[in-house]
């Protein structure tokens, strides 16, 4: 079974995002924790099975700063995919006039400029940021 | 993955793939379903229809992304593509309706917390199954099964913590 999920990955149906060893916190982690956190998940994929996240989903975690946007670019993250947004923000960014739940992150742009660009996406939560209603196929779910 | 209607996966949405011309899709002031919807289940058509009184959302953004040539959102070369040319095309050109398309990105996935009302050895055996119900190695052995069984399914996995636990177990 370990050949056959190293195929999976290798054609990638089956993709690793995120990678760390576990999901990464943002809010209160300090960011050293954050990088162990990436090296540890990350250094062992490429290990196993010679690939590297390139997409991060990380749906559940609160508290998304620049910081975060510009540490997972310098991981080499080219999106970030997350929920855990606030309130006001949510309904900002899903007003239909603003077609803005997708965007070009340049974190810190004022000294990065745009060497940093990281493209983020907002799932809207307020639903449910596990999945659409209806779309759960967990044999165990309650 | 007990909810799939037997005749209906995934990847079958008949009058909801990327290729669908948004014209094509209903009217939402009719409350007709579109071609196949009737395979859903009543939450999934909910969830579908209110997916599509977002379309305007939707056509604002896939337009915004055809302007910028920005198509995969995972493709490097295309995001590279992206950044050059973003500064060049300037402002947003007022979209066309006429031909485009709605793009819906299905991502299926799981989360699993390495640890939070139950311990991660718990989950990961599925014990303790009346503080949680999830049984992660169940999860990824159905999920690796499935992909074998079906060469078009597709999925993400996020907790390495997790897949290693699993991967050499």
């Amino acid at each position: 079974m370990q050949e056959d999920v190293r195929n999976l990955i290798k054609s990638g149906r089956l993709e690793i995002t995120m990678g760390g060893w576990v999901g990464s916190e943002e809010s209160v982690a300090n960011y050293e924790d954050i990088i162990a956190n990436f090296v540890k998940g990350h250094s062992w994929i490429k290990d196993e099975f010679g690939v590297a996240p390139t997409v991060g989903w990380n749906i559940d975690p609160f508290g998304h700063t620049q910081a975060n946007a510009a540490l997972y670019h310098d991981l080499g993250f080219e999106a970030l995919f997350f929920a855990r947004a606030g309130n006001d923000e949510l309904k900002q960014r899903f007003d239909p006039a603003n077609h803005a739940a997708l965007f070009l992150w340049r974190p810190m742009s004022k000294h990065f400029g745009s060497q940093k660009e990281i493209l983020g996406g907002i799932i809207d939560e307020r639903e449910d940021y596990q999945h659409p209603r209806g779309f759960r196929y967990d044999e165990r779910a309650d | 993955m007990k909810n799939f209607p037997p005749e209906m996966k995934v990847h079958d949405m008949p009058t909801l793939n990327s290729t669908t011309p948004i014209n094509k899709i209903p009217n939402l002031e009719d409350q007709r379903l579109p071609n196949g919807m009737m395979n859903f289940t009543e939450d999934q058509q909910q969830t579908i229809k209110t997916f599509l009184k977002q379309q305007a959302w939707a056509k604002n953004r896939d337009d915004w992304f055809a302007k910028k040539n920005l198509i995969q959102l995972v493709d490097k070369t295309r995001m590279k593509d992206y950044a050059e040319k973003r500064d060049k095309l300037g402002e947003i050109a007022p979209r066309k309706a006429s031909s485009k398309h709605l793009n819906i990105h299905l991502i299926p996935h799981t989360h699993d917390d390495v640890g939070w009302i139950k311990t991660y050895e718990e989950y990961f055996t599925g014990m303790k199954g009346q503080a949680a119900h999830a049984h992660v190695s169940q999860i990824i052995t159905e999920v690796v099964l499935e992909l074998q069984r079906d060469p078009e399914m597709k999925f993400t996995y996020v907790e390495m913590k997790y897949f290693n636990m699993w991967y050499t177990r």
